[in-house]
């Protein structure tokens, strides 16, 4: 702590702002140029910036999943690298879930050092799910990769610039061992320039407010954030609590694979103790990479946590996570992790919501909807490169399936937001460029009546979603199009409801293929054949506390609005309702609830 | 005598310019009158006509050859859920789009927060099964029982205006169009918005929010512009009435009744107007303005004087995604309310006192202190000659409010309280100022800062020394900033675009050049309609959408502006392309010319120039202003040591040439110049003020 230097209020209040908008400039200038399709359209991408001291200063407001452990991921990159190695103009790039431990491999982690007269002051951290990584298929979540080697190209952190020069040995490397490489090093070219602009930027706030400044105001931008944190756990209850989820499968075996957490609640320490040490032994494709635990029990605490606590290395002095080797939640070499985030690490983020509901229900969201979006891979029959004649390989992840959050008390879940580890930082691509670009055609996406999970505060909306192939069956050789599940989750377990409130409901994935339904399950992959049409239907959020408490003229808007059918506010909230004009009976659903409460009553 | 005229609706206040052939202004400020828009226009028109030797309303309006009106009438209606009551009729399978949105959740991680609201509920939007495919061939022609069947929905359910959005319409409109048809003959009374005519242009999600956007405000808007144009029939106007536009042109009564969309935001976009004026005749390059009115503080950079739209821009929960002025607006100004939260700290706006009640010192009701109230217990605004004294402002009220709200709370005396609400709005502008310029990728260091809005001049030095910045300017017509912008140089604009995907190698001039024509055509009809505009008036700005092939977003190249009727060569297509990748360059810090771009629309503006106006120029001066002095008073000033007396100065007496010294206050009717003991202040040649901080 630089005690001796003192920082205004507002002086501090300058730093923050400015570098959360520099971390978000950092990943917008990436999102809007980039070919990888989810860094695009889906925005996967997160930031953040450090100081010197490796401590998290700002997040920008990008996907939490890839930044809410960026605190390790810095860390294990550095370690590889070495810190003394570390020189202005050095650009660094990583995947390998074993030295990196962040992601699984088509999310790439970039480092960029900042020095300000010769110094080292901050470092830069960029990643996102690029384009290829040369594995079996394009864009990776192949969910037959039964090791890291059959997944992917494994970078461990390199510089692939040194001192601002391109280290061309090991890049011509790289990009030999990727699809579309004039692509990949447009991208990758993207993300170091926007890199480097934020960088002269970040050394430009070093220059206005000297080195003494910045690092106190840094100290002080954290201890604000881990005051408020450590007041916020000191309210609630001391206490162990337990929970556990799975994931549908690995894709190897139908079996469940399972998280299981013991939660420590020390208020007076203003400290928390998460302990997986008891989850299931290490499965193929699906384990999460050990620094990834991080992103998963970060986010869902955040939620519960006060609002508008700036995001920065607070929370980490205040959480302590416990993993075993050789478990689905710190795997061994060479287990697979490229299934990773939407299963394991979303059981890891239910059972600390499950967890956490035991002892602060109020302040915890009932379960979000899991990921549900079958990703459509192939050739494009429409694109080729102009240059080379080859017909480009498309991924695309849409999300146009995808659910949303549950409720929490006092508030309807949000419709739209996609998965939880994300938090709403995920969009839906838009269909018209998709259908521009690629050989799909969407034949509806839309929300799914009855699909949310009841309650006095109902869960965000499930979605239905239908894509047709279009590919010209003349020109279709068999392997040009496939659809594959690695990112979907959810077909065994419902999103969990909390204090009364319901459950949703299952996912569910089919290839209509002529007049025969054909089932698609999570991780799996299928060959796509002109013509098929890819369905799949999510559920919706978790609801919180009684429908029977629901507000009835809420009911009748749900009812109106065929979020819930007449039939379901009847039976479900109690509420009896005309058909036609949606005019509220009041005295039989006066009747109808005081019945069903006292049944629920007697049960 | 000739006049022009122009009026700027705000929050707060009317503000209203009026300029004579031989360049000389008058300025108005009257209350806006939320219940009656019009009140407001003609007390400002009648106000000024007293002004100019006390003719009559009729009398300034006869004379009168232009009168141009921004309003805030229709942001207002989508804030304030005043909107019509509207359906949609959307595309089979596709009845969530407009729910769905494509809109990132700014405040990631928390819950406790209601959804966004959604413009027009799911229970309003119909179906019908229909289908053009991206390359706009028609897949499913319009079912016509379905269709019949929504418009009898839309008549049922009492929706004034019905919004068609249909997938694709963009490249083949089509269907929509048959759809509107039907709706005519099903339910005449309707207003018809359709997304192909509104914004024609991929992104379902962005078209049919901005098409629900327009289909909202429409009829809020087609009432007032209406009854503005009926209110100055009556009144004998014989002139040319323009409205303000988002995009910062003007354009006709009867062409914003068609683009409702125009008119969101149509009075802040022309303080880029009034920027880019002054920015010529003050020899001005880098601008970042700044307008403080009573209600927000608008906030619009100027790179080398350039004008910068958005096609990203939010009013309220709803995306608007048409192109208009970037402007980025907080609650910062005149009549934002200071109050103590629940830690205890002052905390100033967005709240705001607005027209009515308005500050406390108004005597109007208003019992919660605000800015321009502490600006008053500072001696920053004069008591006796607010509006030049048409409204008396009651400064001991102003003192016992900030007394019992914050001074008292806190345990301090009652000035440092109007002290630091004084500083705290201060860092709240500065703060606007600075991450508008840094998200845009610039360094506000690198510019002059020009204050505009009635409080803004009282406030300008200091903002501008939190940033860091060195130069201020205030015009002299600062208190009516964009009611000046939107008179001083507003041209007429269209835009069109046709979706064409094609390689660089692959676009041919002769495609080219035929939708060019055929864009070009268009906007030269719509001009023709206007009167007076020449031959020469007419520019023409061709340009694309263009890629790298297949990436996912587009930017936009453009060539250099022509007259009408150019063809397009291989040399200005080599040179479009060659934008493309200097754009690219310069948004993302990287291109590669061995990846082939390619077009996704191309693009063309069509502007009809409007002369500038002329503002009259005064001989030199001396350097001393005491021939200007007015009187002393007692004002606060901190790095002083509290109350000093302070020369003020007649802002109507002084001269070109004239430099003032801070401390000093410059008092004129509408606004109130205060210069920091720091600053130095030059009246240039055309009374406008020229600041210098040390």
């Amino acid at each position: 702590m630089n005690n001796n230097v003192t920082v205004e209020p507002m002086t501090i209040s300058i730093i923050e702002n400015r570098l959360y908008s520099l971390a978000l400039q950092m990943g917008l200038r990436v999102v809007r140029a980039a070919y990888s399709y989810v860094t695009a359209h889906i925005r996967d991408v997160g930031t953040a910036i450090f100081d010197e001291d490796e401590r998290v200063l700002t997040q920008g407001n990008w996907m939490p999943v890839h930044v809410a452990g960026a605190n390790m991921s810095l860390k294990n990159i550095l370690d590889y690298v070495g810190r003394e190695n570390i020189a202005p103009g050095d650009f660094i790039l990583g995947n390998d879930p074993y030295t990196v431990k962040a992601g699984h491999q088509p999310d790439w982690s970039f480092v960029y050092p900042v020095f300000h007269e010769g110094q080292l002051v901050s470092y830069l951290y960029l990643r996102t799910h690029v384009l290829d990584t040369g594995g079996a298929y394009v864009g990776c979540y192949w969910p037959r990769a039964y090791d890291v080697h059959s997944e992917s190209l494994i970078i461990p952190p390199i510089k692939i610039f040194k001192g601002g020069k391109k280290q061309e040995d090991v890049y011509k490397l790289i990009l030999k061992n990727v699809r579309q490489p004039s692509l990949m090093n447009m991208d990758l070219m993207l993300v170091r320039a926007s890199m480097l602009k934020v960088a002269e930027e970040v050394e430009e706030m070093y220059k206005t407010y000297g080195r003494d400044v910045m690092k106190a105001g840094a100290d002080q931008l954290i201890s604000l954030s881990e005051k408020s944190i450590r007041e916020a756990i000191s309210k609630w209850p001391a206490g162990v609590y337990k929970a556990e989820r799975a994931a549908d499968s690995d894709g190897s075996k139908p079996d469940p694979v399972w998280v299981r957490l013991t939660l420590t609640i020390k208020p007076e320490e203003g400290e928390l103790i998460f302990d997986y040490s008891e989850c299931d032994k290490q499965v193929d494709f699906i384990n999460l990479a050990a620094g990834h635990i991080w992103s998963f029990t970060i986010t869902p605490l955040k939620w519960s946590l006060p609002p508008g606590i700036p995001d920065n290395n607070a929370i980490y002095g205040c959480v302590k996570i416990l993993t075993k080797p050789g478990t689905v939640v710190n795997p061994t070499y060479p287990a697979s992790c490229g299934g990773q985030g939407p299963h394991i690490g979303i059981a890891v983020l239910e059972c600390v919501q499950q967890a956490l509901a035991q002892a602060i229900p109020k302040e915890v969201p009932a379960c979000w909807t899991r990921t549900l979006s079958p990703i459509l891979q192939g050739k494009n029959p429409f694109v080729r490169d102009p240059n080379t004649g080859v017909r480009l390989d498309y991924f695309i992840s849409n999300f146009h399936s995808a659910g949303t959050a549950g409720a929490m008390w006092g508030y309807d879940g949000w419709d739209g937001l996609g998965n939880a580890e994300n938090s709403g930082a995920v969009i839906r691509s838009p269909i018209e460029i998709d259908e521009r670009d690629f050989p799909y055609r969407f034949l509806c996406s839309e929300w799914i009546t009855d699909s949310a999970g009841h309650g006095q505060f109902r869960g965000g909306q499930g979605a239905h979603a239908q894509y047709l192939n279009i590919h010209d069956p003349a020109t279709f050789s068999r392997g040009d199009a496939n659809v594959y599940t690695g990112n979907s989750d959810g077909e065994k377990f419902a999103p969990f409801g909390l204090m009364g409130g319901l459950d949703s409901g299952k996912a569910k994935m089919v290839i209509r293929r002529g007049q025969k339904n054909i089932r698609l399950h999570t991780v799996d992959m299928v060959q796509v054949q002109p013509g098929d049409i890819i369905m799949s239907w999510s559920p919706g959020g978790g609801g919180v506390g009684n429908p029977l408490e629901r507000e009835i003229e809420k009911v009748q808007e749900d009812a109106r609005n065929e979020y819930i059918s007449v039939k379901v506010a009847r039976e479900i909230y109690g509420v009896v309702l005309n058909p036609e004009t949606f005019e509220i009976d009041n005295e039989a659903t006066k009747k109808l609830r005081a019945r069903k409460r006292r049944a629920k009553k007697a049960r | 005598m000739k006049y022009n005229v122009s009026i700027d609706v705000g929050g707060t206040f009317t503000d209203c310019i009026l300029l004579d052939s031989k360049g000389q202004h008058k300025v108005v400020k009257v209350p806006t009158t939320p219940d009656d828009t019009l009140r407001g226009i003609m007390d400002s028109l009648k106000m000024a006509a007293r002004q100019e030797n006390g003719i009559t309303l009729e009398n300034l309006l006869e004379q009168c050859d232009t009168l141009t009106v921004g309003s805030t009438v229709a942001t207002n209606a989508v804030l304030q859920n005043k909107g019509a009551r509207c359906c949609m009729i959307t595309t089979k399978g596709f009845r969530d789009i407009l729910e769905m949105r494509t809109i990132v959740k700014k405040d990631l991680f928390n819950f406790r927060l209601p959804k966004p609201r959604i413009l027009i509920p799911r229970y309003l939007r119909f179906v019908v099964e229909e289908r053009a495919s991206a390359t706009g061939e028609m897949l499913t022609p319009l079912n016509e029982a379905e269709a019949r069947e929504a418009a009898r929905k839309a008549k049922a359910h009492d929706c004034q205006v019905v919004v068609i959005c249909f997938m694709h319409s963009y490249i083949n409109g089509d269907n929509e169009k048959r759809m509107e048809e039907i709706v005519r003959e099903e339910y005449p009374e309707a207003e018809v918005m359709l997304s192909s005519n509104i914004l024609p242009r991929p992104r379902e999600f962005d078209r049919f929010s901005t098409t629900a956007l327009a289909g909202y405000i429409s009829p809020v808007c087609s009432a007032f512009l209406n009854s503005l144009d009926k209110r100055l029939e009556n009144a004998k106007y014989k002139g040319t009435l323009l409205i303000t536009a988002s995009d910062a042109s003007v354009t006709t009564v009867e062409q914003a009744m068609e683009q409702p969309g125009q008119l969101l935001s149509s009075g802040p976009a022309a303080g880029v107007l009034a920027g880019s004026f002054l920015g010529n005749l003050a020899g001005l390059d880098n601008i970042v303005i700044g307008d403080m009115g009573g209600t927000s503080f608008d906030v619009s950079v100027m790179p080398h004087g350039r004008i910068l739209t958005t096609n990203d821009s939010m009013v309220g929960d709803q995306k608007n995604a048409a192109n208009i002025v970037d402007v980025r607006s907080i609650g910062a100004g005149g009549g934002s309310i200071a109050s103590l939260d629940q830690r205890g700290i002052i905390c100033v706006g967005p709240e705001s006192a607005s027209a009515d009640p308005g500050p406390v010192c108004y005597r109007r009701g208003g019992k919660r202190p605000t800015v321009t109230d502490a600006d008053v217990t500072l001696g920053y605004i004069p008591g006796d000659y607010f509006l030049g004294g048409e409204l008396e402002l009651d400064a001991s009220m102003a003192e016992a409010a900030l007394k019992k709200e914050i001074a008292e709370p806190l345990g301090i005396d009652v000035h440092e309280a109007a002290y630091s609400i004084y500083s705290i709005v201060n860092a709240n502008m500065a703060n606007q100022i600075f991450l508008t310029c840094v998200s845009l990728g610039y360094d506000p260091r690198d510019y002059v800062f020009c204050a505009g809005g009635g409080a803004g001049p009282a406030h300008a030095f200091d903002v501008a020394a939190r940033l860091g910045l060195k130069k201020v300017y205030i015009p002299k017509t600062a208190s009516v900033f964009c009611a000046f912008g939107m008179m001083a140089s507003a041209d007429f604009r269209h835009e069109f675009a046709r979706a064409l995907l094609r390689t660089e190698r692959e676009l041919g001039l002769e495609e080219a050049n035929r939708h060019y024509q055929a864009m070009e055509a268009k906007g030269l009809a719509l001009l023709g309609r206007i009167k007076g505009l020449g031959d020469g008036a007419i520019k023409v700005r061709r340009g694309a959408d263009i890629r790298y092939f297949a990436q996912a977003f587009d930017i936009e190249a453009a060539m250099p502006e022509t007259g009408p009727g150019k063809a397009v060569t291989q040399a200005d297509m080599k040179a479009l392309f060659e934008n493309f990748h200097e754009r690219h360059e310069e948004i993302y810090g990287h291109a590669d010319r061995d990846i082939m771009a390619s077009t996704t629309s191309l693009r063309v503006v069509v502007r009809g120039e409007r002369p500038r106006v002329n503002i009259a120029q005064q001989a030199a001066g001396p350097a001393d202003p005491s021939a200007a002095e007015k009187r002393s008073r007692s004002v606060y000033f901190k790095d002083l040591g509290g109350f000093v007396t302070t020369p003020c100065y007649d802002g109507y007496k002084l001269q070109n040439g004239n430099i003032i010294t801070g401390p000093a206050v410059i008092e004129e009717r509408t606004t109130t110049v205060l210069v920091p003991s720091s600053a130095t202040i030059t009246v240039d040649r055309y009374g406008n003020y020229a600041g210098t901080i040390q």
